[in-house]
């Protein structure tokens, strides 16, 4: 089913949908999930949460991309989850490494929290991306918005890890070099 | 953080890079099957349940579909069937007849309600919740690799060590009778909110209900079957 389809089941307040969202994006979200929480049992209890707030968000939303809408949620999802989870006990988990990479890319003096600023730098990061190499724009999506782990995205393409990271290290040396050619760094 | 900003606005990049990314590693189809068990789908599932009564009461297939019974654990109050020649277990009988005057508050089931379409993969659960009303205790969600899986979801909040809930699933032949156990009996001690249990489904005969058993506490072993789940033809 696609996913035209499965939103209009949405819509038209058809349970079914939840089932189909399962069959049809379950994979990419259980792993969005378990990556970011580093536990199975934790990421199964996000999924529902997740597949929850679809049902209450669509209607009204119409997503155009669904998967990523589904994605999108259940990552807030488990984000959500993980603060709740380290305001009790300390843990990790590839969402902070992912973050401790970016960590030196954003200076300080960036004011991001601006929102007509914010669109203004998502709208560069799109155009960043839009000039990738097809792969490495896949693999920097992957690890940045997916929060895969490496070693998976390594797998995926048939690459060495090393070879990933490398890669990884130059896409957000370029964006980094881009950004600040376009005047959100110092 | 800033690089935590960062993170942030890179959440919100063109879905089309999004989808791009994942493309090529669409999900196989065995992915576990999630019913979500809030109240706001209540009126949901009950309109699907009616739905699907009516076409099945209008093929005639479910006749079991207004079945009541006692605990069938209670000898006193079950007719033990023999019907079931050939296994070590012990079967059940349910009947209209066994509905009279004897209402256990926490051990009837309302009907047998087949909830969902019959459909190739099945649905397992959609109502588990007890007749008295008592309590919503779980839901089989799926099953996987050619049924011989189910996995349970589980209200495990009132569940402690001291105070288990014991789920075991069921099957019931088209004539209403509630055959042999299917699955192990799973203890379930509980971690303070909801939980996913696989269990083993040992084979059953075409067609059948499927029933949770939830026991009481181990001292108490005293029944409470959940309402009907769902149906389940192989």
């Amino acid at each position: 089913m696609d996913d035209c389809e499965i939103v209009r089941l949405y819509l038209e307040r058809d349970e079914t949908a939840l089932r189909e969202t399962e069959k049809k994006h379950g994979k990419r979200c259980r792993m969005i999930a378990e990556n970011i929480l580093n536990d199975r049992e934790d990421a199964a209890d996000c999924l529902i949460d997740s597949y929850f707030k679809v049902w209450n968000l669509i209607p009204p939303e119409r997503p155009k991309f669904f998967g990523a809408f589904v994605s999108s949620i259940v990552k807030y999802t488990a984000i959500d989850m993980l603060k709740a989870k380290r305001a009790q006990k300390r843990g990790g988990g590839v969402i902070e490494k992912a973050i401790e990479e970016l960590a030196d890319m954003v200076s300080d003096n960036t004011d991001v929290e601006r929102t007509y600023e914010n669109r203004e730098i998502i709208e560069k990061i799109n155009d960043f991306l839009e000039g990738l190499p097809f792969e490495n724009r896949k693999i920097f999506v992957l690890r940045y918005w997916y929060c895969c782990e490496i070693s998976e995205i390594a797998e995926r393409f048939g690459m060495r890890k090393n070879s990933v990271s490398v890669m990884l290290n130059r896409t957000r040396r370029r964006l980094k070099e881009y950004l600040e050619k376009e005047g959100y760094s110092p | 953080m800033k690089s935590r900003e960062l993170f942030m606005l890179i959440d919100q990049i063109d879905r089309r890079f999004v989808e791009e990314a994942w493309e090529g590693s669409e999900d196989s189809g065995k992915a576990v099957e999630i019913v979500l068990e809030r109240s706001s789908f209540h009126a949901v599932k009950y309109i699907a349940a009616v739905a699907a009564c009516i076409v099945l009461f209008g093929v005639g297939f479910f006749t079991i579909a207004n079945i009541r019974m006692n605990d069938p654990f209670r000898p006193n109050d079950s007719e033990i069937s023999s019907e079931n020649s050939g296994s070590a277990s012990s079967s059940y009988t349910s009947s209209e007849s066994s509905d009279t005057g004897s209402e256990s508050e926490s051990s009837d089931i309302e009907s047998v309600e087949p909830i969902d379409e019959f459909d190739k993969l099945g649905k397992y659960a959609l109502d588990c919740t007890l007749a008295s009303g008592r309590s919503t205790v779980g839901e089989i969600v799926t099953k996987m690799d050619n049924y011989e899986y189910a996995v349970i979801y589980v209200d495990e909040t009132n569940a402690s060590e001291d105070d288990p809930i014991i789920v075991t699933i069921l099957s019931v032949n088209e004539h209403g009778q509630i055959s042999d156990a299917i699955s192990e009996s799973l203890y379930i001690t509980g971690r303070g909110k909801y939980g996913f249990y696989y269990t083993e489904l040992r084979g059953a005969g075409a067609p059948c209900v499927l029933l949770l058993e939830r026991k009481g506490t181990l001292d108490n072993e005293e029944s409470d079957f959940l309402r009907i789940i769902g149906t389940w033809v192989p």
